[in-house]
This record gives C-alpha cells, structure tokens and sequence, in this order.
C-alpha cells in the first residue's frame, strides 16, 4: 500500500514534539485571527512569516497552514454570536447561525459548526490524499470560460436563497455588481470611477465592505434598542447539538463536504461560492425551506461543512501546481519561496516528507481544533451576556484596527464607515447583504474572464456553450431561473385570487 | 584601561557633536530606525527580496528596517507616498522597473516623475521567459515566429497586467520579432500558471522561478531573458543568443525620495552596495529565483534613465501614452 507508507512518513514529520508544537500554535493563532472580526488568516500569517525565517520549512508551513484551516473554524464564531463575518466564506453562517444564537441556541450552532467543520476537514483530507493529482488536472481544465459560467451561476444560486423579496435581491446584487467596477480596469488598463483616489485603483476591499455592512450596521442597529442589555435574552438552552439537531445535520454536513471538496480546488472563489451552494441545495432539498433564515440548523451545517472542505480542497492546486487558490494561500505560497522550496508538479516526489506531513498535521490540527473549540463554546456563549455598553464599543474597536491592520489605508476605514451607514439602512428597508457581498467579490471576475474569453476567442461568445464544462453551468443557471419564476408567478396567481376571493365577500 | 580610553573616545565624540551641531546631524546618519516601504503583498517577490536583505542592511547601518506595506495600482500608491515623505533618509522605498517609468506614462491621477527621486541602488532582475503551452505547433523560438507570421494575430500571448513590465516585455517582443500577437492581460502569476499549463492560451511570458515551476508539465520554454542562459534552466537558450536583443526582465532597487542630502545619499550608497555586492547575500538572492544585478547610486540613475527613454519610443510607437 503505497498510500499508507506515506502516510506513515508524513505522520513520522507531523508527531515530532516540535512540528505538534508549531501545529498547536497555528490553529490556536487561526482560530484567534478568525474569531476577532477583521483580523483575517492573511494579516496574521503576513505577521508571521519573518518568524518563519527562524524554524523549518516543514514546521513553518504546518503553522501556516494551521492558522489557515483554524481561521476557518474561528470566522463562524463571529458570524453565530455577533452577526459578523469574519470572512467572506462566513458570510452564509450569519443568515441562520445568528438567528439561532437570538433564540438562545448559540451553543448547538457552535457546536455544529465546529462538528461539521471536523468532519468536512477529515473528509477533505481523506481528498486531498487519494485525489490530489486527478483533481489538479480537473482544476487546470478550467480556463476563463468555465470561470465565467461558473460565477454566473453563483450569482444565480442568490435568487434561490431568497427568502425575502427576490427584485430587491436582485437590486442589491446589481449594485454589488456596480461597486464591483471600481477600480483599474484589468483588461483595458483605465482608471473606473477612482477619482483620483489610489486607494480604490485595486476595487473595493472586500473585507471593508463585509465588516461595514454587517459588523459596523450591525452596531448601528442596535444603538436604536436601548431597551435589552444583552444581545441574547433569551436563556441559553443547552451547549452541544442534541441527538435531533445531528440528525438534521449530518446529510448538510456530508453533501457539503464533497461539493465544498470539489470547489474549493478550484482557485479563486471557491470557498464563498461552496458555502453559497451549499446553502442553496440545503434550502432545495430540505422538506422545510420555509425554515432556512429563521435559525434553522441545517443552514449552519452545510455551509460550514463546505467551506472547511473547501480550504482543504485548496491544497491541491498549491501543492500540485504551486497555484494560489486565494489572498492566504498566496502568503503561504511566499513563505515556501522563503524556503527555496517551489511548489508545482513535481513537489510531492521532490519533499514527500513536507507534503504528507503536512496532510498528517492537518489532520491533527483538524482534532486540536475541536478539542480546543467544544470546551469554549460556554466561554464565547458568555460574551453574548456582556452588556451592550461594553461590547459594541469592544466590536467597534476591534474592527476599525482590523481593518487598518490589512492594508494600513485610511481610506478603508472610511470606506468600512461608508458601507456602515449603507448597511444600516438596507436593514431598515428589509434588503439582504448577502447578494451584495457575493456580486461584489464575483463582479470584477466575472467581468474579467468573459472580457478574457472573448479576447482569447476573436470575440465568439458561442464558445460559452460549446464548451462541456461552461454549458453545464449555463443550463443549470438557466434551469434555477426558470424553476424560481414558475413558484413566483404561481404565488402571485394564487394570492391574487385570495384578493379576489376577498373582494367579493 | 580600555574603559578608559573608551571614556576619552566617547567624551571627544560628544564635543564635536556640541560644536558642530548641524553638520552633526548629518554624520550621525542613521540616529533611528529606517521605514522601507514595500510596494506588493506581503510574500511577494519584492518582500522576498527584503527580507533576504534586511539583517545585512541592518549590520551595515546599525539600525532597525522596518518594512511598511503599501500594496495598491501595481505600486503607484508607495511610490507616491515615498515621493512625498520627507528627504532625510529615513523613508525609503523598493522600486520596479519598468513599473516605475510606464506609470507616469500611461496613467493619470499619477503625481510622481521617474525622474523625481534619489535612486540608491540596484538589487536584482528577474527574467522573463517565453512558455509555450502543451501541444504548441512550434517547439523552438523561431518556429514561434514563423507561426505567428503566418498567423498573425491568431497566437495569444499572457502576461501580468496592462501597461505593466510584462505587457511591455511582450511588446518589445513583438516589435523586434516583427510579429503580431493577441495580448491577454492577466492578474498576477498565480492566474499565468494555469491558463498556459491548462492550454487556455498560446503562449505565456511569464518571470523565471514560475518558468522552473512548470518545468515538467508539458508546456515548453523557448527562450529566456537573460545575458547568459540560467543554471536552473541550462536546456533553455536566451532571447540575445537566438538573434533578438531583448533581455525581458522587472529590475529591482531602492531609491529614496528626491533632493535627498549628498551626504546621507553616499551613506547610503556605500552601505548598500556593500550588501548587494556581498556573495553571501546574492547567493540567498538566487536561491530565492532572483538573477543579482548590483550597482551603484549613479549607475543606477544612469540605467533607469537610458530604460525611460526606449521604453517612452516604444509606447510612442505603439501609441499607447495616456500623458505627455
């Protein structure tokens, strides 16, 4: 068995006293980084990449790596207790893991965050480990094309999430789209809509614009209810998911887990668009979608599942092709050049010992983090006690220094400001940011890859069909448009002839 | 005794500092930590190559570097700050070339000029090399030429951004090879990578450790922009040797704001060029992928100067200037 001896070499690396070490320090890191809203897994492995001058390459990168996949586990913890992302792979957690947290369930959100985050991540490195190669050539089969058809159809999934009005999702997803042209225009090389302003020559930040809209909005909010002192009045029912709420996660978890796998390997949005999907088949399969929004379990389980599988599935193009998946992963792929090691195909023959020991430690690192995050779910269900007086001004600290701490630009805090006040009010007016924040990260890709295909293609717009991949995409885009407009028009039908009905009485 | 001698050395030192305040000033260049701005991402090349560099810059100086990111318009935004900081060299900043000369040609709302700063020293290049995607009808450079003659526009080409040092490289290419290539403009190295090793494009120019990287993948380097070919890709020859006199590369130095005091910049000129011409130093620098290309204040003046000057004829003709 050629796998086991590899895996008996990787876990000779990983349980070296040392590597277990370096391993504990980085999920503890990450799950801090994730947890304090702003503070993202890229600014703390940017800190601490000049300590990686000082250790090992295999220590280093199980550190790095570590503070990675625990960032991921920790950015769910914002978003259930305080309605606050931490990343944009969170964003989806907000939608029901916050409503739970208000009935008093934070405890079963958590918990099943972080059970479904373990078992996305085993099954993810169970991935990584027998797919990797074949996975890097499905990965490399997608080109601007596929790219293209992929998003759109991640755009599409929001109409699908709606659970409110779906023009206005359509408004905010539109205007997403419309932020998402500030800034260089990549193919043409002109300034759009910068005024001057450098700042804005590389877009929107999407990490001011998440933490405007919801932390900043969020704190807005709640200035106006002086009446509760706490954000959750409700009693705290039980701490761990009960037999009933596993039962009603365990399908999400395991659904999410292989398609948030199969997304996440390929670079660029994947981890968002899995947690988007997830959440969007979750609400289809589910016999109760009515209950998706309303702090409905299956709607944390899947999205968290998926988006931890995700960052496991994000390995492969690193390790196989030295390809980025995304921000982090392009710091970890800096600290390898640090090393003088270079990623690409023929890494794993070249270092067996760094790769699998670094897939055995994120194994361990997967325990670690559940042993470290079930006892501390009483801990963080406490800060739902303190009062607002003290927290809000603590969340508002916290993000105002988060956000200069990613880029050091004044600018961001105003733009963070900016989006604040347009949170707020979109809350007021019933519109969902979820379709915002989602346009706004796909906008400028989207833009950019059918700009490349027509390009590449002399202008041909016919290729997005022909190609297998990309028509996949299209028709199943264009199946979840119409199967949404049939319902709605259905609806409208019967509730205009209840008026009816009620007119003639 | 030697406490003692030290004492009189110290006493005497401090006088001279008492009466010759001003001019003290500048001789007791650094009296506190340097901020060297990074133009890119943390993990970036030009952060690489810093921290290569910073304990030896620290040695040779006797102070703290600290680095400060400014990662935005593909640098313009830390080399605007730099060229409004103060000339007292204690800001100084990383430069890309040819970034540094096609920004103030090619984009507006840019308020520095090439021109307008104190260049210090030069570090390294890295080259770029020409990739050829799996299956490509040409296997050597000039069968590459041959086919986009006989195609013209028909070949796609991918590099790193517009108007950006691996746009140019592409251009000047184009121009000595008397060829017509379609351009496509992608973000970063880590979208070149699979676009050419996925067969999405024709050909890439793309810098050299990505070249190594792909080494083994099915695509094919045909040339490299070298002087001499590279030890980590000895099959491959250089763009010089096949008849093209073109060395495709992004140059790196420091520089430090402009009217910086003669005294602080010969300082500065001695210590770093006493880092970047140290063995031990460009050893780190080619391991980490990086060809190292020491030269002084002057001379590198002298470069960037005679570099804006072909590269403001090759946009002209091109007709690619957005400012004059």
């Amino acid at each position: 068995m050629d796998i086991m001896n590899h895996l008996m070499q990787g876990a000779a690396v990983a349980f070296q006293p040392m590597n277990l070490l370096f391993c504990f320090i980085g999920v503890l890191m990450g799950t801090l980084v994730g947890v304090l809203p702003g503070l993202g897994p890229t600014a703390a492995i940017a800190l601490l990449l000049p300590v990686s001058f000082h250790i090992p390459p295999v220590a280093t990168i199980i550190m790095l790596a570590g503070i990675y996949y625990g960032a991921m586990y920790g950015g769910s913890t914002t978003s259930i207790l305080v309605n606050m992302p931490g990343e944009a792979a969170s964003v989806i957690t907000c939608l029901d893991g916050h409503q739970m947290a208000k009935q008093g369930r934070a405890g079963p959100a958590l918990g099943i965050s972080a059970i479904g985050s373990f078992i996305a991540g085993t099954i993810g490195i169970v991935g990584v480990m027998l797919l990797a190669p074949p996975m890097a050539k499905f990965a490399l089969a997608f080109g601007p094309t596929e790219y293209f058809s992929m998003m759109l159809f991640g755009i599409v999934i929001i109409i699908y999430m709606s659970s409110g009005s779906i023009l206005k999702d359509f408004m905010t997803a539109a205007f997403g789209l419309l932020l998402g042209t500030i800034g260089m225009d990549a193919i043409a090389g002109t300034q759009r809509l910068t005024f001057g302003v450098l700042e804005l020559a590389d877009g929107i930040g999407f990490i001011p614009a998440v933490m405007g809209l919801f932390g900043i909005s969020e704190i807005l909010m709640n200035v106006e209810r002086v009446v509760a002192t706490t954000l959750v009045t409700e009693k705290v029912k039980n701490f761990l998911p009960s037999m009933q709420d596993m039962k009603e996660s365990i399908r999400p978890i395991l659904r999410g887990s292989f398609f948030g796998f199969l997304i996440g390997v390929l670079p660029g949005p994947g981890p968002v668009i899995s947690t988007y999907t997830s959440y969007a088949m979750e609400k289809k399969l589910s016999k109760t979608p009515e209950k998706f929004g309303t702090g409905h379990i299956a709607g944390v389980a899947g999205p968290e599942a998926a988006n931890n599988a995700a960052s496991s599935g994000a390995m492969i193009p690193l390790f196989t092709l030295g390809i980025p998946a995304n921000s982090v992963i392009a710091v970890l792929l800096g600290a390898f050049m640090i090393h003088g090691l270079q990623p690409g195909p023929m890494f794993i023959a070249k270092y067996p010992d760094i790769f699998w020991g670094t897939i055995v430690s994120m194994y361990l690192g997967n325990a670690m983090l559940l042993v470290l995050n079930l006892p501390l779910i009483p801990l963080w269900i406490k800060v739902l006690k303190v009062p607002y007086a003290i927290l809000f001004p603590l969340i508002l600290i916290f993000c105002l220094i988060g956000v200069y701490s990613l880029n050091f630009s004044q600018v961001e805090i105003g733009l963070m400001i900016g989006f604040g006040v347009l949170g707020y009010f979109m809350r007021k007016f019933k519109f969902e940011m979820a379709p915002l924040i989602l346009a706004l990260v796909l906008g400028p890709m989207m833009e950019s890859n059918l700009r490349l295909t027509l390009l590449i293609n002399q202008g041909d717009a016919s290729i997005f069909v022909t190609k297998p991949i990309s028509a996949v995409f299209i028709a199943v885009s264009a199946l979840l448009i119409f199967s949404t407009m049939i319902p709605s028009i259905r609806n409208r039908r019967s509730k205009f002839k209840e008026k009816l009905g009620e007119d003639d009485m | 005794m030697n406490v003692k001698r030290l004492s009189i050395v110290i006493l005497a030192v401090v006088l001279v500092f008492c009466f010759f305040g001003s001019q003290a000033e500048s001789a007791a260049f650094p009296a506190k930590e340097i901020t060297y701005i990074i133009a890119f991402n943390p993990g970036g090349e030009s952060d690489i190559e810093f921290r290569a560099m910073q304990p030896y810059f620290e040695k040779a100086l006797g102070v703290r570097f600290v680095p400060d990111y400014k990662p935005a318009a593909g640098g313009a935004l830390a080399w605007q700050t730099l060229a409004s900081a103060k000339p007292d060299g204690y800001t100084l900043a990383g430069f890309n070339s040819p970034h540094i000369i096609t920004q103030p040609l090619t984009m507006k709302d840019i308020n520095y000029k090439t021109e307008e700063f104190t260049y210090l020293t030069m570090i390294e290049y890295t080259p770029a090399a020409l990739v050829v995607k799996n299956g490509f009808p040409a296997k050597n450079l000039k069968e590459f030429i041959d086919y986009a003659k006989a195609n013209p526009g028909k070949v796609t080409v991918a590099a790193v951004g517009k108007f950006s040092g691996p746009h140019l490289n592409v251009l000047q290419f184009m121009k000595v090879a008397g060829i017509k290539l379609t351009y496509i403009p992608l973000q970063g190295t880590g979208q070149v990578k699979p676009q050419i090793m996925g067969g999405h494009v024709d050909a890439a120019f793309t810098n050299s450790p990505a070249a190594v990287e792909m080494k083994g993948t099915g695509v094919s380097i045909l040339a490299v922009g070298t002087e001499k070919r590279m030890a980590q890709l000895p099959d491959v020859p250089t763009f010089a040797e096949l008849g093209l006199p073109i060395y495709p590369r992004i140059d790196r130095g420091i520089f430090a704001p402009h009217k910086l005091p003669k005294e602080i910049e010969q300082k500065l000129d001695k210590a770093f060029y006493s880092v970047v011409t140290n063995k031990e130093v460009q050893a780190k620098l080619i391991e980490a992928g990086f060809v190292p290309n020491p030269m002084n204040a002057a001379q590198t003046r002298k470069y960037i100067l005679e570099q804006k000057e072909q590269i403001r004829k090759l946009l002209d003709d091109e007709k690619l200037m957005q400012t004059k």
